[in-house]
């Protein structure tokens, strides 16, 4: 029996140019969508910082095709009877990029050790609940995922 | 220019810039420094960087806005030029900062180790409850450069 909050997946969208700007309205319309759809605001936020990094990430390293092609945005909203979730798929035309098969490294102990490199996937990683990849028709699908309970 | 005061133009990613040089008069206890620059985006201010010289050792430098990729390019070099000031402690109010990115967090480690490297020290205020705290926390950098709720506390830690 379907209960009263196991309701379908709300689906939004939205896509952006790949440079810095855009990657501002990105984040504006996340912010704002989740409000709508009312996620709470500490997994909204969370939401918003991973993907500042992934978009960041793909118009940093992701080469010429990623810089020639539109981002696509997905966020889907789901809740069940424990907890919901609001997931964002990022596809990018960018070279070929699973962020899950980098190792973790450390974090730095003191300031001298500290490397400017790497701080986005650390982010990404640990403000993120779930990480989805994969690799279809020349496009790099990551999905980030955050949750929250309802109980 | 004769009265310090830079031309406004149009910056990276399309930001305008609007602010005045540096004109800080060292060996007074506190001066309060007409150095600032506003960054605004489509008509509307997104980035804020000012400083003020607090006797000879401190500088307190104060960033609001957002620090990600737009935010960050327009004020990094202009943090790295204030954070190498020869003071003995430098204070950051991130305060009134509405977002950090790993761009900004890089920033700000850049401009602690120089600060580290010429012997003095570089502390953080940030707003207990923000999702600047939240960036911090999460790379792990809140353990490499101290942070305090209130600029007090800030400013005594970074000449001590």
């Amino acid at each position: 029996m379907q209960t009263e909050r196991s309701v379908s997946p709300r689906f939004d969208e939205l896509t952006i140019g790949a440079e810095g700007a855009e990657v501002r309205r990105a984040s504006e319309w996340l912010d704002l969508t989740c409000r709508q759809r009312d996620v709470p605001q500490a997994p909204a936020e969370r939401l918003v910082l991973c993907l500042n990094e992934v978009l960041a990430n793909v118009i940093t390293h992701g080469g010429r095709t990623a810089l020639s092609a539109p981002i696509r945005l997905l966020l889907e909203v789901r809740l069940d009877q424990d907890h919901g979730e609001a997931s964002v798929k990022v596809s990018d035309a960018g070279m070929a990029f699973d962020p899950l098969s980098v190792p973790k490294g450390m974090l730095p102990k003191t300031l001298g050790e500290a490397s400017p490199g790497g701080l986005g996937l650390v982010i990404i990683r640990r403000c993120s609940d779930r990480l989805h990849y994969r690799r279809e028709e020349g496009l790099n699908h990551l999905t980030i995922g955050a949750r929250w309970n309802l109980r | 220019m004769a009265d310090g005061r830079v031309p406004a133009g149009i910056g990276q990613d399309g930001i305008r810039i609007d602010g005045n040089s540096d004109s800080c008069v060292q060996g007074i206890l506190r001066v309060s420094c007409p150095a600032n620059a506003k960054f605004e985006h489509e008509g509307e201010i997104i980035m804020s960087i000012s400083h003020e010289d607090v006797g000879e050792d401190l500088r307190r430098i104060v960033i609001s806005g957002r620090l990600d990729m737009p935010g960050t390019n327009s004020v990094a070099s202009q943090l790295e030029e204030l954070a190498a000031a020869p003071k003995k402690g430098v204070v950051v109010d991130l305060s009134a900062l509405k977002f950090l990115a790993s761009i900004g967090i890089r920033a700000l480690i850049t401009s602690a180790k120089a600060v580290q490297q010429r012997g003095g020290k570089m502390v953080l205020v940030v707003s207990d409850s923000s999702t600047v705290m939240m960036s911090l926390e999460a790379t792990g950098v809140d353990q490499l450069i101290p942070v305090f709720k209130n600029a007090s506390d800030a400013e005594r830690a970074a000449v001590a």
